[in-house]
């Protein structure tokens, strides 16, 4: 329902900026922009109030929680295995066009959806990625293409060994007995093997 | 009180605006969403990920962003149309039906990558000002008002987050405590120096939140001040360094930070340097100079 409405947003804001792009007179014109206007600052009004972002009407960012360095704290980690059962940290640019934290909150909210055969069928689609990226060089361009919003890991080195399975793990530590431990645990999700 | 009000009202938005800064904004949005986009050039080959990574979608989040189901091939069509009308853009080619074009192509494809999150992160593209700058660009007739709409946007951008701060949290997530925490966390995760550094420095997680409630709260007054630009504007700068290397969160609308130089003023100093007899010319009073339009 939601969707619906914030569709309407945009169309009406389409909408003003169609009127306004055929009316010919300047106190006409002038009108129009006001309306456009002061529509575009209360609809950003009401969804900061509402706490919701509409796009391309965005009032949120993200990190508003209260940090508390005792809480425990979460995310997914995806590795491949080698042949000897090695395991490798994928390289993030696997997922391209996506993001590894887009990827991470897919699998947190639609990952146990899925059926046996369509977990399956993701796990092996992410193995082949994340093998097709391991035997492809970086492009260079790369240092000067736009990172993604969120990254907080830098790219692993290449393995030369090829991959065979996948794994998904939920990494959890507690920031502030990392700090003084270095402990993290780790549980394992789910895992392919070809 | 009203005549008044209506006075300032059409004196901010409607007073005579410059042509360069016009076409700065057109520049900037343009080139910044060929950043991106040119960033992300396999965009359009997540529409053929496996159907299991698409079927818990909402269909009406798809439906809203504009995909229908259509045939991949449409998609690298549409995607090259995109690449082409900002192109176009950048270079003032057709804008009459490009800017249209790549503000309608822009709503489609910026949020794509974060569709599989459930459109969680659809703000973090860094194309949020320029999807609705270019329907200004398009509508636009007049130089001053899409200059100041761009910069609205991306002011109030600093603004609601700061309101969204407070909403959720309250003032104290300004506070020593709460960025030193987040410190601690952040470094959990990704092990940077520098976010433990400002996690065992109180006097460095001071000026972070000082520097963020300043930002916030200010950077709305620099669509209305020069003086206040002169301010925020490296205080975004700082911002955005820090916030990419301590926390490892890249504002990827920086660039559009451009929007606030005086562009007129830069032009004309780069012409009197090229070219002094002629820009003493140009800025004598008789001739009208580009400058007496600021």
């Amino acid at each position: 329902m939601s969707n619906i409405l914030y569709l309407i947003f945009f169309a009406i804001f389409v909408a003003v900026v169609v009127v306004l792009r055929f009316t010919r007179t300047m106190t006409g014109r002038r009108r129009v922009v006001t309306i456009l206007v002061v529509y575009v600052v209360l609809l950003h009004g009401a969804l900061a109030a509402a706490r919701r972002d509409a796009w391309p009407f965005v009032t949120h960012g993200v990190f508003f929680e209260r940090a508390d360095e005792r809480r425990p704290f979460s995310n997914v980690r995806f590795v491949a295995v080698d042949r000897s059962g090695q395991e490798h940290r994928i390289d993030p640019r696997s997922w391209s066009p996506i993001h590894d934290r887009t990827l991470e909150v897919w699998w947190l909210i639609e990952f146990d959806r899925l059926n046996p055969g369509e977990q399956q069928r993701a796990m092996a689609f992410l193995l082949d990625r994340a093998e097709d990226a391991r035997s492809r060089r970086p492009p260079l361009v790369s240092v000067l293409a736009a990172p993604y919003w969120y990254s907080v890991e830098s790219p692993p080195p290449p393995s030369n060994v090829p991959y065979v399975a996948f794994r998904a793990y939920l990494v959890t530590r507690t920031p502030i007995q990392k700090l003084t431990s270095g402990s993290e645990s780790r549980q394992l999700l789910a895992e392919f093997r070809r | 009180m009203i005549d008044a009000l209506r006075r300032r009202w059409d004196d901010f938005w409607f007073r005579p605006g410059s042509r360069i800064s016009f076409i700065a904004l057109r520049v900037i949005v343009a080139a910044h969403s060929l950043w991106i986009i040119a960033s992300r050039p396999d965009l359009p080959a997540l529409l053929d990920w496996p159907d299991a990574f698409w079927r818990p979608i909402p269909a009406s989040l798809l439906l809203r962003l504009g995909y229908f189901g259509l045939h991949p091939a449409v998609e690298w069509v549409l995607f090259g149309l995109l690449w082409l009308s900002l192109i176009s853009v950048l270079f003032g080619f057709a804008i009459r039906v490009t800017a249209f074009a790549a503000g309608l192509l822009l709503y489609h494809f910026a949020p794509l990558d974060a569709l599989l999150a459930s459109g969680d992160f659809i703000g973090m593209s860094g194309l949020t000002v320029p999807t609705v700058a270019m329907f200004a660009i398009w509508a636009a007739e007049e130089y001053r008002w899409p200059v100041v709409l761009s910069q609205l946007l991306l002011a109030m951008s600093f603004f609601l987050s700061g309101v969204t701060k407070l909403t959720y949290i309250g003032l104290s997530w300004y506070g020593p405590s709460n960025i030193r925490q987040a410190a601690v966390t952040a470094w959990s995760l990704s092990g940077r120096p520098l976010a433990l550094w400002v996690a065992t420095h109180s006097w460095a997680a001071w000026m972070i939140g000082i520097g963020s409630a300043c930002l916030d709260a200010l950077f709305l007054f620099a669509v209305f001040s020069r003086h206040v630009r002169w301010i925020v504007v490296p205080l975004a700068l700082i911002a955005l360094v820090l916030r990419s290397l301590a926390f490892g969160v890249h504002w990827l609308a920086a660039p559009l930070l451009l929007l606030f130089v005086d562009w007129d003023w830069l032009v004309g100093r780069y012409s009197a340097w090229k070219n002094p007899a002629m820009a003493q010319r140009a800025f004598s009073p008789a001739a009208g100079s580009t400058l007496a339009m600021r």
